[in-house]
């Protein structure tokens, strides 16, 4: 088992199995940096985590900690001899498991806590959590009105009425498609 | 919040979104425009597959296919990588679309797979189309096969063309002829030509279509395929370049006997070299009485210092003027200046 520490004052500790916690590439590299070391007495601190968004995080690797690891396709490379009916060389659709989507914290008060989790997710390098944060932010958004994206986004309309005006004759096209 | 993301993951957010979710986000604010029009080429074409798919009979942008700014140029890029893509089951294997350019609102488009296996277009209706609509522009894209008896209907109708797009067609043999007799027919109204992907003699064809619109073709938009683009350095690599330095020359020999008056030379990440440009630089300098001229090379890998190194070694006096940097060089009155975009 290994021991998380969050950045509050005073920390947080949690305890994850090993194998869970490798899901994270960060963590993982780090403890085949300190191979040798007691690393089960030893608490990992996360600056970057808070208590909350770290509670997320050790529930999503518990969870994922036996999932087949993703398959990483080599790059083809793109050269004219290859004239092969090999289908398209784009990532796979993501597709938000079940139980992923239950677990995302999804309420619209909660979405400071889903970018924090993205952010976390980052950091600690788990890419399907990281995938499935992204997508589920792109499906929201998706069909929605920019009024709503800001609104939801908290962004603030930084073009003048001019320039929206400009901007939303120029893809209006684009829209029709 | 949002905000604090770090931006491949707003990245890894929008390739996940469909064209329309895109322009939505572009209009967000303008750091979301910035970032949609820089990333362009890394946003994944499928979405518009979809699109292309679904609307087979929807309409063509009002203007300005090419110019390079916001949403157009994603699209475009959309459109060149999935083009590109045609081998592998992509859906739109051709586009014809016919731009009234007087008010825009004449614009029709036949495209799909299904016209390409059991239907295809008979290219004697498509010219009747263009006559009926007085079609000022054409663009012909990925048109395989009958390009050639596409083009020949295209030369043989009673139009008044300006403006001709070619896009990934195969330039071999007699295609290229055809070609040269549609900019032969149309060489007293042409003002430009867009060649896009072309493969076979492609850089003859640049040189052609100088030579045969002589007088008012006075725009010539040459691209070529982009590389891969490498997330890792969120940039484009320069490669599959048509144009060498042989088709520059060509252009810079002739450059002098006809009276081209081209204005505008965009070559974008073409296998343009230095030398080939200092060549051109140096024709225009010894030209008789040489118009305004304008190269613009994007992504060509070219660097400001190779084109001054260049031209000083063939003796053209580079300035450097204007706030954005690029070279110009004068000549009663008129310039000549080679802008460098998307170099690193």
């Amino acid at each position: 088992m290994i021991q998380l520490c969050s950045n509050d004052d005073p920390p947080v500790s949690f305890t994850v199995p090993r194998k869970a916690v490798e899901l994270s590439k960060t963590i993982k590299t780090m403890l085949e940096d300190l191979e040798g070391f007691d690393m089960e007495q030893t608490p990992i601190p996360l600056p970057n985590v808070d208590a909350p968004t770290l509670e997320l995080i050790v529930k999503w690797v518990e969870q994922h900690q036996d999932d087949p690891p993703p398959v990483e396709k080599p790059r083809v490379e793109d050269d004219d001899s290859d004239d092969s009916d090999a289908d398209d060389d784009q990532e796979p659709e993501v597709v938000i498991p079940e139980w992923d989507k239950k677990f995302l914290p999804t309420d619209d008060e909660q979405k400071n806590q889903l970018f924090k989790l993205l952010n976390a997710a980052n950091y600690l390098e788990i890419k399907p959590l990281l995938d499935i944060g992204c997508k589920y932010v792109a499906d929201k958004i998706s069909g929605q009105t920019v009024e709503w994206v800001r609104d939801y986004l908290n962004m603030e309309n930084d073009y003048t009425p001019e320039e929206e005006a400009k901007l939303k004759e120029e893809i209006a096209w684009a829209e029709g498609l | 919040m949002i905000d604090d993301l770090p931006p491949h993951i707003i990245l890894k957010i929008f390739q996940y979104m469909t064209v329309n979710d895109l322009c939505t986000a572009h209009r967000v604010c303008r750091l979301w425009n910035s970032m949609l029009t820089d990333w362009a080429s890394l946003l994944p074409i499928r979405h518009l597959r979809r699109i292309e798919f679904n609307h087979e009979e929807k309409r063509m942008p009002r203007k300005g296919y090419w110019r390079y700014d916001g949403v157009r140029v994603a699209v475009m890029c959309w459109m060149r990588r999935m083009l590109a893509k045609r081998r592998r089951r992509v859906s739109i294997n051709q586009i014809v679309a016919v731009e009234d350019c007087h008010d825009g609102s004449a614009c029709f488009r036949e495209g799909a797979e299904s016209h390409m296996h059991s239907n295809p277009t008979d290219p004697a209706l498509i010219g009747k189309r263009l006559t009926h609509v007085r079609a000022r522009g054409v663009y012909i894209a990925d048109w395989r096969p009958g390009l050639s008896s596409l083009l020949e209907q295209l030369a043989s109708a009673d139009l008044r063309l300006t403006k001709i797009t070619l896009h990934q067609a195969d330039m071999s043999g007699v295609v290229r002829n055809d070609l040269r007799l549609l900019f032969e027919k149309y060489a007293a109204t042409l003002t430009t030509v867009n060649l896009c992907n072309l493969r076979g003699s492609a850089g003859r064809v640049v040189t052609d279509a100088v030579l045969a619109a002589a007088g008012d073709l006075t725009k010539l938009y040459v691209m070529a395929e982009e590389g891969r683009p490498s997330l890792n350095e969120h940039g484009l690599m320069p490669v599959f370049g048509f144009v060498t330095d042989a088709t520059v020359d060509r252009f810079a020999r002739r450059y002098n006997d006809t009276e081209t008056r081209i204005q505008t030379l965009m070559l974008s990440s073409c296998a343009v070299t230095a030398r080939g440009v200092a060549k051109l630089a140096k024709a225009w300098s010894l030209a008789r009485a040489p118009g305004p001229c304008s190269v613009i090379l994007v992504d060509c890998g070219v660097t400001k210092a190779d084109v001054a190194a260049e031209c000083e070694r063939l003796d053209v006096e580079l300035e450097r003027v204007g706030p954005d940097g690029h070279f110009a060089i004068k000549h009663d009155s008129q310039a000549f200046k080679v802008h460098l975009l998307n170099v690193t």
